[in-house]
């Protein structure tokens, strides 16, 4: 970007001009326009409602873990230590880890097919963040925390159908 | 303009779609399972010479297959969704929008006019789609002066 002070220019994204010193960080960030970018900016997280949660321990086998997603009727569970989150188990760890194999699942613990220390996003964050985080970590889940502790997850259905809601408005 | 017209004029063969997973219908669970899992998709096309008869998902997996008492080498004509919900390249990314949401699905198969299978569309496609498509509100993020880093990125 060209400083607005001395006129250098910058690559994008520098905190200060490289020239000047002056401070660039605020012309970065977007001001939102209205309709949907307003939306993705300012709302938060805990504006969507959250998926069902199913806590699970590390010490829990596997077949422990699938008969509770089963029962809820969802597709993960989050894998709680103490209350403070320490892994996921999605059916994709279940296809790549366990699926086609003749082992017995009640003597396979959580711990070793799910994945730990997974991304997570605060109640507090904006929408654009879990965004940001599907699409470069290529998640289709993110637990939501408060304190280290789970309070929810969102899915990628459910932010396509948050898009959705909005989807009568201007960008 | 609105995002649900800019949305209704970008079609399906748009997007960066990934190759399927196919499988004929015959095929065992476990051979279905090895496809999904090399093609890295969450869902296999189960096709009939060529056209596409059924759907297995992950879901299906965890609900049909993990903890029942069947065997992966049964066929996966047993345990897939018969004459799924599907859409055609032609299609736009609004109407495949919302038939997830009506149908509650991640995974939409897309077939030709000849119901040939042609592909599929999942939710992370779209998620995907948007984040490349908003690029200032979701892939650049912009400094934020609140926000810590209270974890390695990663996982």
């Amino acid at each position: 970007m060209t400083c607005p002070y001395c006129g250098h220019q910058n690559l994008d994204g520098l905190d200060h001009c490289e020239e000047c010193q002056h401070d660039l960080s605020h012309f970065d960030v977007p001001i939102p326009t209205g309709g949907l970018q307003k939306h993705l900016m300012e709302d938060k997280i805990s504006h969507i409602p959250y998926d069902r949660l199913v806590l699970v321990s590390p010490t829990d086998s596997v077949a422990h873990a699938v008969s509770r997603i089963k029962t809820i009727g969802i597709g993960q569970a989050v894998v709680v230590e103490g209350g403070k989150l320490v892994g996921i188990l999605t059916e994709r760890d279940l296809l790549n880890k366990v699926a086609g194999r003749e082992v017995d699942l009640n003597k396979v613990p959580v711990s070793a097919v799910m994945t730990r220390n997974p991304d997570a996003i605060e109640e507090r964050d904006p929408i654009r963040i879990v965004i940001n985080k599907m699409a470069v970590g290529e998640y289709r889940h993110v637990p939501i925390v408060k304190d280290g502790h789970p309070v929810g997850i969102i899915s990628a259905k459910t932010v396509a159908n948050y898009i959705l809601k909005y989807s009568g408005l201007d960008f | 303009m609105s995002i649900e017209a800019k949305l209704s004029m970008v079609k399906i063969r748009h997007l960066p779609l990934r190759p399927p997973a196919m499988v004929e219908r015959e095929a065992s669970i476990r051979e279905t399972v090895e496809v999904m899992k090399a093609k890295h998709l969450g869902c296999a096309l189960i096709c009939e010479k060529g056209k596409l008869v059924g759907l297995f998902t992950e879901r299906d997996l965890l609900n049909r297959v993990m903890g029942e008492s069947v065997s992966y080498s049964a066929s996966v004509d047993q345990v897939m969704t018969l004459n799924p919900a599907k859409l055609s390249l032609e299609d736009s990314v609004i109407s495949v929008m919302r038939l997830m949401k009506e149908g509650d699905y991640r995974n939409i198969p897309l077939v030709d006019s000849e119901g040939t299978a042609a592909g599929v569309v999942t939710v992370r496609d779209l998620v995907t789609y948007f984040a490349e498509h908003f690029p200032k509100e979701a892939l650049n993020l912009p400094p934020d002066h609140d926000q810590k880093i209270m974890q390695a990125e990663g996982a």
